[in-house]
């Protein structure tokens, strides 16, 4: 029995939906979600595709990453040396195969045009339609695989934030605190992490990557961390303050776990997504901070979780997807607000049949580190 | 995505650099009577807009015009409440957050009354990207400027060689530096080495360790034997290196050594490979990709290119340095 044959079947329907031939899909050194759905493995090779047909599956790596046993969902490897190699035999083999007259091009947002009309002038006279958009609306509900993957993946990001709680003292510098955390993560096994950090007060207004600031008492400090197991990304959004909270900051946490609870208490099956974003931002709008829920002050108040940290649906008030069960998603409220500046809140949770599940286990509260 | 320290520390890399990056650029415009160029910037193709900015995208992507005369711009997916923090680490003051990066350069081509401009690294964007600029800047001509890209011969950039230089000798000495012991896991060693790493300011590290035989893949948790295989590239204000390395063992062996002298700039990848049978030899090149591309037989290591050259002897011992090709010879740049 193939694990994979529920995506596999998907993938299938996309094919008759899109009436293609086949699927193509790419990866890039830095983005490999698209190839890791179609090939449901690990690789170093910097780029690689994949291609699947109803009749078979082909994974195309640099040399000499193609040296490994297929996955389920191929039937075979191939590598060449270069990018220009390994695209001329994507080409070949569609010429060969006679694969066409339109194959679905998953991940045209990253494949360099370099590589597509090498494989276009090899493939002959192949229509490749845009199809990423198509996949990324199909992977907003996790299979079965996908959702044991992200599952088995959670406890890495309550171990990293735990470990981030650890490294925050005053006198660090905020990317001595992030060398600390990819340290441990690295020594617990992660593929890969994105992680944001800000530190200081009512003057932070986003989350970055770390700079040379030096974190001191009182210090509000947030970390947006995603740890990669198995090729899935939990996300896990946290707010700790160096020393006992001001009363400021325990306002504006308070306001920003109600906000969060709002969006776990709503979302099950049949919610829009517009009514989770509408559901945090009234809880700012009681307070009197609605104008702190725009665009101006936050970027979305959540997003889809998977094979890459920041998937759809957007949580915002003007998307209308609706949640379906299986969909894995963090509701985060995470916004800047003049009573302690930018703060973060939320947990990876899975919609269930009739509710959300958090998948993480860290305490969902105001941390404190030692000031 | 990228989550070391990004900064711009000027006593290290002085905005003349830039300055002077520019007005090449903009020779070369006037050359090839050309109005603009334009590149795209990702983490995976982020060394063009880098050289000329030192703007490194930790997440997203972007566009950058640089028009013959005015000020440049820079498109960018990352909303505007993170724009102060690209200003402060780039010499960009024109900053336009986009959620379509072709329209918008379009755009802002046709808003300068752009005619012809030139691609740097055409072949780097992305295909929707590209199309979308194409569509949109209908009337204007669209040109690769590739030459100009080989004509800055980073492996001959001072400024260049010099951060390559810090990169790879941080790179070398975090990797000498691991106690090994039994039971060591592979997770461990990359976490010393990517703590060290971030700890001396890296923005980005990929690790590959590994004691089967073949080459290193994705460190997991199990413990190593030895030897160890190490393939790391590591990033220091946006300059990639390249190492591979056997613990224990010399960092530099005398097979790889020789390999090494027998190199001559001009020599193509496939005599290099032909020459030496008896180990599997890769030759990766710095030329926008990043960190590196890898190079097809065909291609020429050419003086001025920056290379990194990797072999495996017999699938147990692994060797690899970084090196800027010089005229007569090639310099490692991955030294402790």
């Amino acid at each position: 029995m193939n694990r994979y044959a529920e995506r596999l079947g998907r993938l299938y329907a996309l094919m008759d939906e899109e009436q293609v031939a086949g699927l193509l899909f790419y990866g890039s050194q830095f983005r490999k979600d698209y190839l890791r759905y179609a090939a449901p493995v690990p690789t170093p090779s910097a780029y690689g595709f994949c291609l699947l047909t109803r009749e078979s599956g082909h994974l195309f790596l640099e040399e000499p990453w193609h040296e490994i046993d297929p996955p389920e969902t191929v039937q075979a490897t191939h590598g060449a040396r270069s990018p220009r190699g390994v695209s001329h035999l994507v080409g070949g083999l569609i010429r060969k195969r006679g694969i066409g007259p339109r194959i679905g091009l998953v991940g045209g947002d990253i494949l360099e045009v370099g590589l597509m009309e090498e494989i276009q002038a090899v493939a002959g006279a192949v229509e490749f339609v845009p199809a990423t958009k198509e996949l990324a609306a199909m992977r907003m509900v996790k299979d079965s695989e996908e959702l044991a993957a992200i599952r088995g993946a959670a406890h890495l990001a309550d171990e990293g934030y735990a470990a981030f709680v650890k490294a925050c003292r005053p006198g660090r510098k905020q990317f001595e605190i992030v060398a600390d955390v990819e340290g441990f993560l690295r020594t617990i096994g992660a593929e890969d992490n994105f992680m944001l950090i800000a530190s200081g007060g009512r003057d932070v207004y986003g989350m970055t990557p770390p700079s040379g600031r030096t974190l001191q008492r009182g210090d509000n400090v947030i970390t947006e961390l995603t740890p990669q197991l198995g090729g899935y990304y939990v996300q896990i959004c946290r707010s700790l303050t160096l020393g006992p909270p001001s009363p400021e900051q325990e306002r504006s946490f308070d306001i920003f776990k109600r906000a969060a609870d709002a969006a776990v208490a709503l979302i099950k099956p049949g919610v829009t997504v517009a009514e989770v974003a509408r559901a945090e931002n009234d809880v700012f709008r009681a307070e009197g901070f609605g104008e702190y829920c725009t665009e101006q002050y936050t970027r979305v108040r959540g997003h889809g979780v998977g094979l890459y940290p920041d998937e759809d649906p957007v949580v915002w008030e003007d998307v209308q997807t609706v949640l379906q069960e299986g969909m894995v998603l963090i509701a985060h409220p995470n916004t800047y607000l003049p009573l302690s500046g930018y703060m973060v809140f939320g947990d990876t949770l899975v919609v269930t049949r009739d509710g959300c599940e958090i998948l993480t286990r860290t305490e969902r509260k105001l941390f404190e580190a030692q000031g | 995505m990228k989550r070391g320290l990004i900064e711009w520390d000027h006593a290290e890399l002085p905005p003349a650099v830039f300055e002077r990056r520019a007005a090449l650029a903009r020779d070369y415009m006037r050359q090839q009577g050309l109005d603009g160029l334009a590149a795209f910037s990702s983490m995976a193709q982020a060394d063009v807009v880098r050289y000329f900015t030192h703007f490194l995208p930790y997440f997203n992507r972007a566009v950058y015009v640089l028009p013959r005369e005015g000020e440049p711009i820079l498109l960018c997916g990352l909303s505007n409440r993170v724009h102060g923090w690209i200003r402060s680490t780039t010499n960009i003051s024109n900053i336009e957050a986009s959620r379509d990066l072709g329209a918008s350069a379009a755009r802002a081509i046709a808003e300068r009354g752009m005619k012809r401009v030139g691609l740097l690294g055409r072949g780097t964007f992305p295909v929707q990207i590209l199309s979308s600029l194409a569509r949109g800047a209908e009337g204007v001509e669209l040109v690769s400027a590739d030459d100009l890209l080989a004509s800055l011969r980073w492996g001959e950039d001072e400024d260049e060689l010099r951060l390559r230089r810090k990169a790879g000798a941080l790179t070398a000495r975090s990797i000498a530096e691991v106690e090994l012991r039994q039971g060591l896991t592979a997770g461990e060693f990359a976490a010393y080495v990517d703590r060290t790493l971030r700890l001396a300011a890296a923005e980005d590290v990929l690790l590959q360790i590994d004691s089967s035989r073949g080459w290193p893949g994705i460190p997991g948790t199990a413990p190593l034997g030895w030897p160890a295989r190490i393939l790391a590239q590591a990033e220091y204000k946006g300059h990639w290196v390249q190492i591979g390395r056997t613990r224990p063992g010399p960092a530099v062996p005398d097979w790889y050594r020789q390999l090494i002298n027998r190199i001559r700039p001009d020599q193509s990848v496939a005599s290099v490979v032909g020459d030496a049978s008896d180990l599997d030899v890769r030759i990766y090149a710095s030329r926008g990709g990043s960190p590196f591309t890898a190079m097809d037989l065909d291609e020429t290591i050419e003086p001025g290119l920056i290379v990194a050259i990797m072999a495996l002897r017999e699938s147990v011992e692994l060797a690899g340095d970084t090196f800027a090709v010089r005229r007569g010879e090639l310099e490692c740049l991955t030294t402790e």
